[in-house]
């Protein structure tokens, strides 16, 4: 966090802001546990279907742990749950120790310390690049309008799209605009990053820009979970990686053990298919 | 034609300035009052019944839907014979019709408006909150700008019924521009088509105006990719 700190020349406010006490109107304070978001034997169904089986993750600060499996595995709806989009039946999830509390104040402040990107990148499109990385420090973290404007332009450089900060998303490629979600989720200075297949809606010319976005998020440490399809790419990025199939987590193994023998069947399966184009 | 020359003032402005102001003036006038007053109703009940409450939720829904089902004639004359009956205060037939137009096209409006806001696509009132964004900032933010250019064309729609509408207040004796042309021709009686042929014109240039209007603003907010380029390069 603090080299990501250092590339983006945080003003003395803003890094006063960094250095304030939890419980200060900014709360950036870092939990000593090593455990960044903590899974346990969650439950979860939509009406009479089960989509989670007793699932249990734990995720270590500076870890990337990749999430693949079939479609309908449950894998968007696992990291869906986590920054409680979706909501649990039965089990806990906990971040920085602190077992997620659903009221206004706890979600909200859950929020502000995990960041998310989305398949569909889910851009204002009334507001330019910058207006759409400003606006949550603006609203949530009560930045001034120059100083979340100097995020933002900060931000968006390091993604590669200075030179689009007054564009709005209509103007954007479907990469670009992925990376303007990146720095928008970046705007709150999480301490997780989730992400939800953010390839998969892109023409494949422009997958691997974001990609590269991704690994040196990773490379900086940031603690991520990544649902993801392009294996490759979670052969490079990947600490750990997680296969899930119908809401159950079957394998849990270092990319290298898994790419080149998996231990289930399902995932043997899975592999053999997916790599083979 | 010249009867409509000689008249014109009366058509316009009915006995203004010898007496109250009536005619088209009157017309523009209470649908403007009733513009505005039914907007603030609308988003009254649509909030309201966006509430997460389902006592409020329910009444805000059921009561809108009986008032929808009514006539707005019928609806006019209830309340303009219930409210001083219950409120005991005498209303002129104006101020009556206002309250009463209001109230009925704004439990129109309010549809309307949910409809609007409900079309704003889902993933962006996700990333709000995963930004961790509130409800009322993400509405303010995110949902209302994009659900105005949704909710332009039925709300144009309702103001153009609103505009036509305002005849109805001519049975409880407001003398509004349907009124003074019906006067005028009952009074002239050989020229009822030039006289009804006028109005009918007056009519259509404002309305006309108002989709015309309409068209502008949609255009003018709409954000979906296509036509912000489309906007940009004009």
């Amino acid at each position: 966090m603090n080299r990501i700190n250092n590339q983006l020349a945080l003003t003395p406010d803003m890094q006063r802001m960094n250095d304030a006490p939890a419980g200060a109107t900014v709360s950036l304070a870092r939990s000593d546990s090593p455990t960044c978001v903590g899974i346990r034997g969650i439950n979860k169904f939509f009406g009479t279907t089960q989509v989670l089986s007793d699932v249990s993750l734990e995720v270590c600060q500076g870890e990337v742990v990749v999430i693949c499996g079939p479609s309908g595995s449950g894998k968007s709806t696992l990291i869906r749950c986590v920054n409680q989009l979706e909501p649990i039946q039965s089990g806990e999830i906990s971040v920085f120790g602190n077992t997620i509390d659903r009221s206004k104040k706890g979600l909200i402040s859950l929020r502000t310390r995990v960041g998310m990107v989305f398949q569909s990148f889910n851009l204002y499109p009334h507001m330019t690049a910058l207006e759409n990385v400003a606006l949550a420090p603006m609203k949530v973290r009560g930045m001034k309008r120059a100083e979340a404007e100097e995020l933002g332009k900060a931000l968006l450089a390091r993604v590669g799209l200075a030179h689009k900060a007054g564009a709005h998303p209509a103007f954007l490629s479907g990469g670009q605009q992925q990376r303007v979600a990146i720095a928008r989720a970046l705007a709150m200075q999480p301490d997780v990053m989730l992400f939800d297949e953010p390839t998969s809606a892109l023409d494949p010319e422009m997958i691997q820009e974001v990609l590269d976005v991704i690994v040196s998020l990773a490379n900086d440490g940031m603690t991520m979970m990544i649902v993801t399809h392009e294996m490759n790419f979670a052969r490079r990025v990947a600490d750990r990686v997680v296969f899930m199939d119908a809401g159950k987590i079957l394998e849990v193994a270092a990319p290298e053990q898994f790419f080149t023998a998996p231990r289930e069947e399902r995932a043997q399966q899975f592999l053999s298919k997916i790599l083979s184009h | 034609m010249m009867i409509i020359l000689q008249n014109l003032h009366f058509l316009l402005f009915g006995a203004y300035p010898d007496g109250q102001l009536g005619g088209l003036a009157l017309t523009v006038l209470l649908s403007l009052i009733v513009g505005i007053g039914s907007l603030a109703v609308g988003l009254l009940v649509a909030t309201l019944s966006m509430s997460s409450s389902l006592g409020v939720r329910t009444v805000s829904q059921t009561i809108p839907a009986i008032i929808r089902s009514l006539p707005s004639l019928v609806f006019l004359f209830w309340l303009y014979f219930l409210l001083p009956a219950i409120t005991h205060i005498d209303l002129s037939p104006l101020t009556s019709s206002a309250i009463a137009l209001s109230i009925y096209q704004g439990a129109f409006i309010a549809e309307d408006i949910r409809g609007g806001l409900n079309s704003v696509p889902k993933g962006h009132i996700e990333a709000g909150n995963a930004t961790g964004l509130s409800t009322t900032q993400i509405f303010w933010h995110i949902r209302l700008p994009q659900a105005v250019r949704a909710t332009i064309p039925a709300l144009a729609n309702r103001y153009i019924n609103l505009f036509l509408y305002t005849s109805t207040a001519s049975v409880v004796g407001v003398m509004e521009f349907t009124r003074t042309s019906t006067l005028v021709s009952n009074r002239v009686l050989v020229h009822p088509l030039e006289v009804f042929g006028f109005a009918a014109l007056v009519y259509f240039v404002f309305c006309y105006g108002i989709a015309a209007l309409a068209r502008r603003l949609e255009r003018r907010w709409d954000w979906s990719p296509k036509v912000t380029r489309a906007r940009a390069a004009a």
